[in-house]
């Protein structure tokens, strides 16, 4: 082999390697976006009481030394290990009467009085907010930051406590009184005297819970 | 004599035996014995180890403690809003901060609910009115009845190169903000809306008992009350934002 029959023999290989580590590169950059959901729906809902709540979530992580010797677990902390951050989030929380099945059924005239039975208010998240202001965190010099995923679990967490929350919050009674105030000063723009006008709830009972009553019975 | 004999010989054998190992050992330089040995020790505290730490195990984790405060209601507020037409939407979004050797990027999806209605607020003081068995109503225009609707507490997280800070993440919540806007304020979202604020009211009112109802949409914002100037300031800008992204919408069709 002549030695200009050499050269291009590397001359091929160098490029065959450089090519192919480049497509590497180019596969690693790529992204693959998730599809994007939109979903209308048409609603016919009576908002009563609005709640803006705040809520904390803080997490400590510690780096550890862990492992088992001759059958015995150890955990050691090490030194300049523990990270810290505190994540406030606040929640905007409506109450809301639900008027998607209202009916002839749901009201009761006779005579000059009138009664409007409603279902009881159901709650809903309405929007979430995290205070990029005054989120504060500690970072130690050999750790590294919270990862944008660690940030976002965070949030879901407290979304997800704050909606736990809300049946114990007793947001019940307020939201109905609020309702009334909204539809007493229409039913007497139709007509109707106030002191003839009379708003009930009832709480809408799901399958388990009527099977409940009726095996009780 | 027999036995004897044999006995006699194996004796011989052990003696010339032992004295063969000890010529071989004089032979051997005493720094090789030195090393001999300490290679022996080596070998058997190796040996040693192993035993005693095959089945253990050392690794480096992280063990983290998440603590949720109690939920404080900072605010309650008495509202009358009717909500006609819900809208849930996500939407990406991304930002990028060149360096010289490579980029960072931050990709996050937001989730919101954009809901459109009538604020009772912004009606008329005779917006229903009777005569008979005829109900005239005009129900104050159909808008977003809430600016801040992005769940950002849902969000999640997509990709994640190179250091970010909070201020960046407020941005990106900013922009996905302006996208679902622009994607979901549209005539047609609205018109949608207004009709079936229509026909829910319809609905409702003729469950009263009333045969003849006439229902209207006004078009424009009434006029408020100095107490209410400033609330209403707000609710202008929401508007003004509103019928931005409608516009947009349309250059977009």
């Amino acid at each position: 082999m002549s030695i200009f029959n050499r050269k291009i023999w590397i001359f091929a290989l160098l490029t065959t390697i450089f090519s192919a580590c480049g497509k590497g590169d180019e596969q690693s950059d790529e992204v693959e976006l998730p599809d994007i959901v939109m979903q209308v729906q048409q609603q016919a809902r009576l908002y009563s009481t609005e709640y803006r709540l705040h809520k904390i979530i803080t997490q400590d992580d510690t780096r550890q030394l862990q492992g088992s010797i001759l059958n015995q677990k150890y955990k050691l902390d090490l030194p300049l290990g523990k990270r810290s951050i505190a994540v406030p989030i606040e929640a905007t929380v409506k109450a809301y009467i639900d008027f998607a099945d209202f009916d002839k059924e749901n009201v009761k005239r006779s005579g000059e009085k009138i009664e409007i039975i409603l279902p009881d208010p159901q709650f809903e998240i309405i929007s979430t907010r995290v205070n990029h202001d005054e989120v504060k965190q500690y970072i130690p010099l050999l750790r590294s930051n919270f990862s944008d995923e660690e940030l976002t679990a965070l949030a879901q967490a407290g979304r997800a406590a704050v909606a736990k929350d809300l049946p114990r919050l007793n947001l019940t009674e307020s939201a109905r009184q609020n309702a009334a105030r909204t539809l007493i000063p229409l039913l007497s723009a139709m007509g109707f005297d106030e002191s003839q006008i009379t708003v009930t709830f009832r709480k809408k009972f799901t399958v388990s819970e009527i099977s409940k009553f009726l095996l009780d019975s | 004599m027999k036995r004897k004999t044999t006995r006699k010989s194996k004796k011989n054998d052990h003696s010339f035996v032992q004295d063969l190992l000890l010529q071989i050992l004089k032979t051997i330089p005493q720094s090789m014995m030195n090393a001999l040995l300490i290679g022996g020790v080596i070998i058997a505290l190796i040996v040693g180890a192993y035993f005693l730490l095959r089945n253990s195990d050392v690794s480096i984790g992280n063990e983290a403690t998440v603590r949720l405060s109690p939920t404080v209601i900072e605010q309650m507020e008495a509202i009358g809003q009717w909500e006609f037409l819900a809208i849930s939407d996500e939407e990406i979004a991304d930002t990028v901060r060149k360096g010289i050797f490579s980029d960072n990027e931050l990709v996050r999806i937001y989730k919101g609910t954009l809901r459109l209605g009538i604020d009772m607020a912004d009606a008329r003081k005779d917006w229903i009115r009777q005569s008979g068995d005829t109900v005239t109503v005009v129900l104050p225009p159909v808008k977003l009845l809430d600016e801040n609707f992005l769940d950002e507490a849902a969000t999640k997280s997509f990709y994640e190169t190179g250091k970010w800070s909070q201020q960046a993440r407020k941005q990106l919540a900013e922009q996905a903000r302006r996208k679902m806007l622009k994607r979901c304020m549209t005539k047609a979202n609205i018109e949608t809306a207004r009709q079936n604020a229509v026909a829910q009211f319809r609905q409702m009112i003729s469950s009263m008992g009333f045969k003849h109802i006439d229902i209207k949409i006004s078009s424009t914002q009434p006029k408020t009350q100095s107490s209410k100037k400033k609330s209403s300031k707000t609710k202008s800008k929401s508007t003004k934002s509103s019928s931005k992204s409608t516009v947009k919408s349309k250059k977009n069709n």
